[in-house]
């Protein structure tokens, strides 16, 4: 038990090599003694939210911890996502970017490790709540992940995948074709549907992802890194692509690339070493003029 | 100090390599020893079996000159031009699969194949094949049913075996004309449809659980229940509709009157029994439980498939073409004895068969090749395809190799040339068991093998398959799982004798099977191979990349979904040759069919409960016989012939794992 703890507070602080975050690892158990700065910034993203400038709120967060084993990787984390509005989540490797994320499908109840504390709402509903089944929770947010991972079926059968599996009666030749449409990929794959999707390119596969995910009329489109395994070109098609869809869903992405964040984002989460949310806010003003003096030094370069 | 060092470091001069040229050479040296062993040894079986010294000279001549080195000749050739050897290595595997298909009809139906019932099965679907093909998707549609059809017709096949010719021909009609009329009906009703085949495939899954719950109950209390049983499966199959109802909530928008799809099947049966027994004084019920329990889910699969594609809807007329075509000519199978012309005639029919198929998929191919615009496309497939269509002179390889082959032996023949005097002919595979060694065969124990095998095949597959996606899929990561893992691996490595033991002890003095009951020996071996299907299986799900379970529970799917739908279509590559490999050696076991009372000189078996027997046991009696001719030339041809049947099984399992390798 002891050696366990020991390693679970030593390796962090060691990998920071940052007395401050050496400081908050060492505060974990006790969410009183987090640095002051945080607070501060939670409290300012709740301010401007109350001005509602940015539409209607369809996530929020409140408290959120998530731990995997005795590692915690999200510390209170407050945030309000708002409706058909592209909100991006950038920090470093092992910031809690994804697991944040993964935490609004549920996809960590797959984790046996992981345990989730507060409050995450889906308009206005606890998810977290007994009477919510994830799978149902699942059935209303899309999911792409970083690498392109279509099924090995047909590019038909790919897209109405989750038409089948929830047992949609609707005419799936049209909606196949629809999403097809949407996803910007239509007119390449239109005469070869009945082929493997892995025949596809990397990026036509990742469009095809996407056309899966929005197939089923999801609210929420979740996207964790969608674009760092493909190349520029392909990234700029999934960029545009995204700023299409935000027009009738809510895309919520991490990402790597604070270039992609600041181009395609209207919302902006910053999240730091230790898996706090360090500013929240519109993406011009996290990028011209961050409150936090950490954020503007990852944003510039100076760390992270 | 430094100085030194770097002062040697200048000498650029030889390092010694010894000891990793020592290693090379025994690693080389101890993977030569297996291979030269068993090359040896096979080469002495072969000359005891085939005897190439009995053969005229001329008679080699002959041979070397009409198919070896025009062979030889293609094969140059086509290795300079590798669109050619493409097309010639994929043409001649068809035409060996067509005669490999051909043997086995040989063999196993023997007496009862005539040409009548190639022409019967063949012909038909041929026909009515080609006239689906017109359109690409009835095509797909065609061949998914086929598919399901040709596991179901093997099924029957058995079926038929035991049920006789007039019953299966019975059967037939009142089963399939029924199904075929409501499958046509959900195709126009998509809503009904849906619940209707579902409904049946719970229903025919239901009494199947039944039926194996009250055999087994029966046989071990043993009571013969007679038509009683039949009275209790349809209680099981109405259960399983109960059960589905329940399950789905099908009563809901309509479906409802899909419910009463699974009746149809069960009033054919009824009605078909009841018209069967007008005619015919004994009937087994097992039997008739065979073929509705294969036709329904069948012809229910295919309405499903084809209710849910909404394409190609005359596709659902394929299953029964042979399944009529195969029941006609049972009926009139007695008149249709096997002979030399009906042999060769099988052998044509399969080979030219699936020959024509490969060569009128690969014109299909460069047809479809040629209306997609080049350039376009990344797909991979269509390098391939393009060099299809270049190597067309491909084609003709297996009418070199195999016509030349053909035109040598039947050349020398008509010259009055001898060719060697082999032991290991057609009068070996179809012969009884005989005194004389010249008369004598390996027929029964050949037939037998394939039913241990079916039989092993058929009860090993879903326990191993089921417990290893249990274990994989399901099972909790704690002290009981891995404790059950260990002990599945132990089980691999206990002797096969004592899995024998096992067999006596549980199946025959407990249960009370008759001593050497060919289904005592396929429940013996199909223990003594089930942790190696599991754990096969549990290798073959685990290699599934965990991002596409990832991409099923992202868009929503149950547990249950991703399995049935990501995670095993999946796997079943790696999981099929797994357990093809585990079947090879069931079939080659010897020593627990010996404790459970095979036999080495039987007829074959005639039932489940009758005598078994297996061709090792058949090699093992001649191997010990007192006559020189038995003991040399009978055995090492029994174990030839065994011998081919294991590669033959090693390679499909490595053609569906390469097949699917290069899929994904």
């Amino acid at each position: 038990m002891t050696s366990n703890e020991n390693r679970a507070t030593d390796e962090p602080a060691a990998s920071d090599g940052g007395f401050a975050a050496g400081e908050t690892k060492a505060g974990d158990p006790d969410q009183t003694e987090a640095p002051l700065i945080e607070t501060n910034v939670t409290a300012d993203v709740d301010d401007d939210d109350g001005g509602a400038s940015f539409g209607t709120t369809i996530i929020e967060s409140r408290g959120l911890d998530v731990f995997y084993g005795d590692d915690q990787a999200l510390q209170d984390v407050n945030l309000e996502i708002p409706e058909n509005q592209v909100t991006a989540i950038i920090g470093p490797s092992g910031c809690g970017k994804s697991t944040f994320l993964r935490c609004i499908n549920r996809m960590n109840d797959l984790v046996d490790v992981a345990r989730v504390e507060g409050e995450l709402r889906l308009n206005g509903k606890n998810v977290y709540d007994d009477d919510v089944d994830p799978v149902a929770l699942r059935r209303k947010i899309g999911m792409v992940f970083q690498h392109p991972n279509p099924f090995p079926k047909s590019i038909y059968d790919n897209v109405a995948y989750g038409l089948e599996i929830q047992d949609k009666d609707v005419d799936t030749d049209a909606v196949v074709e629809e999403s097809l449409k949407r996803a910007a990929l239509w007119d390449e794959v239109k005469d070869r549907l009945d082929e493997s999707a892995l025949d596809l390119s990397g990026g036509q596969q990742q469009r095809l992802c996407i056309a899966r995910a929005i197939a089923v009329d999801p609210e929420v489109i979740l996207m964790d890194e969608p674009a760092s395994a493909l190349d520029p070109i392909a990234t700029s098609q999934i960029e545009d692509l995204i700023e299409e869809l935000a027009e009738e869903y809510t895309v919520v992405i991490v990402t790597h690339n604070m270039q992609q964040a600041a181009r395609i984002s209207d919302m902006t989460a910053v999240f730091l070493t230790g898996g706090e949310l360090v500013e929240y806010d519109a993406t011009d003003q996290i990028f011209e003029n961050p409150a936090s003096q950490r954020v503007e030094d990852y944003i510039t370069g100076k760390f992270g | 100090m430094a100085s030194e060092r770097r002062a040697e470091s200048h000498d650029l001069g030889y390092i010694s390599r010894f000891r990793g040229t020592v290693f090379q050479t025994l690693t080389r040296a101890a993977s030569l020893v297996g291979v030269v062993a068993l090359a040896l040894l096979l080469v002495f079986i072969t000359i005891d079996a085939v005897r190439p010294t009995t053969a005229d000279p001329a008679w080699y001549a002959v041979v070397v000159s009409t198919f070896v080195l025009p062979t030889l000749l293609f094969a140059a050739y086509s290795r300079r031009h590798s669109a050619v050897g493409a097309v010639a290595v994929r043409a001649c595997g068809a035409t060996v699969g067509g005669a490999a298909l051909a043997t086995v009809l040989i063999i196993w139906l023997g007496d009862q194949l005539g040409p009548l019932t190639l022409i019967g099965v063949i012909v038909p679907t041929l026909v009515v094949g080609a006239v689906l093909a017109r359109g690409r998707e009835a095509l797909g549609v065609g061949l998914q049913t086929a598919g399901v059809a040709a596991a179901g017709a093997t099924v029957a096949t058995v079926g038929a075996l035991f049920l006789g010719a007039q019953a299966t021909l019975v059967y037939a009609v009142a089963l399939g004309v029924p199904m075929a009329a409501l499958g046509w009906f959900f195709l126009s009703r998509p809503a009904i449809g849906s619940v209707g085949a579902h409904a049946i495939i719970w229903a025919a899954i239901a009494a199947a659980l039944t039926s194996v719950v009250v055999e087994i109950g029966s046989a071990f209390a043993g009571v013969r229940l007679g038509e009683t049983a039949l009275a209790v499966y349809a209680l099981g199959a109405m259960v399983g509709v109960l059960g589905y109802a329940i399950y789905a909530r099908a009563y809901r928008d309509g479906g409802i009157v899909g419910l009463l799809a699974p009746f149809v099947p069960l009033a054919a049966v009824l009605a078909g029994y009841l018209f069967h027994r007008e005619f015919v004084i004994t009937t087994p019920v097992t039997p008739l439980l065979y073929l509705a329990l294969v036709g329904v889910p069948t012809i229910a699969v295919a309405a499903r498939t084809l209710s849910r594609e909404g394409r190609g809807r005359i596709g659902v007329v394929l299953p029964l073409v042979p399944v009529v075509g195969a029941a006609a000519v049972l009926a009139f199978h007695n008149r249709f004895l096997l002979t030399g012309p009906t042999v060769l005639g099988t052998f044509g029919l399969a080979i030219g068969l699936s020959f024509g198929v490969y060569a009128w998929r690969l014109d299909t191919r460069r047809g479809a090749d040629a209306d997609s615009t080049p350039g376009t496309s990344v797909d991979s497939s269509d390098g391939g395809a393009t060099a299809h269509s270049e190597g067309r002179l491909g084609l003709l390889a297996p009418l070199v190799v195999f016509g030349g082959l053909l035109a040598g032996l039947l050349g020398a023949r008509a010259f009055g040339i001898a060719g060697p005097q082999t032991w290991l002919d057609v009068q070996f595979l179809l012969s009884d068991s005989h005194y004389e060694a010249a008369l004598a065969g390996l027929h029964p124990a050949l037939i037998g093998s394939l039913y241990v095998g079916l039989m092993v095949a058929i009860l090993s597959f879903p326990v191993g398959v089921g417990a290893a996606i249990y274990l994989e899929e399901y099972a909790p990561e704690n002290r009981w799982t891995r404790l059950l893992e260990v002990n599945i691996g132990n089980l691999a490595g206990v002797p096969s004798v004592v899995y024998g033991l096992l067999g006596v002890g549980v199946f025959v003095r407990y249960a009370g099977l008759p001593l050497g009951a060919l289904i005592v020996g396929g429940f013996t071996l199909s223990l003594l191979i089930l942790p190696i299907v599991i754990i096969s299986a549990q290798e073959a799900i685990r290699a599934v990349p965990d991002s596409l379970r990832q991409a099923s529970y992202g868009m929503g799917s149950t547990r249950w979904q991703t399995i049935r739908n990501v995670v095993l279509p999946e796997a079943l590559p790696g999981i099929l040759t797994g357990t093809i490999l585990a079947l090879g050696r069931a079939v080659g076991e010897t020593a627990p069919l010996l404790m459970v009372g095979y036999a080495a000189v039987s007829g074959v078996p005639d039932s489940l409960t009758g005598q078994g027997t297996a061709m090792p046991l058949q090699v093992f009696s001649w191997a010990r016989d007192a006559q020189p001719l038995f003991r040399e030339n009978l055995a090492a041809a029994g174990a030839l012939t065994m011998l081919i049947v294991m590669l033959a099984m090693n390679g499909i399992a490595i053609l569906i794992r390469n097949k699917y390798q290069t899929q994904s």
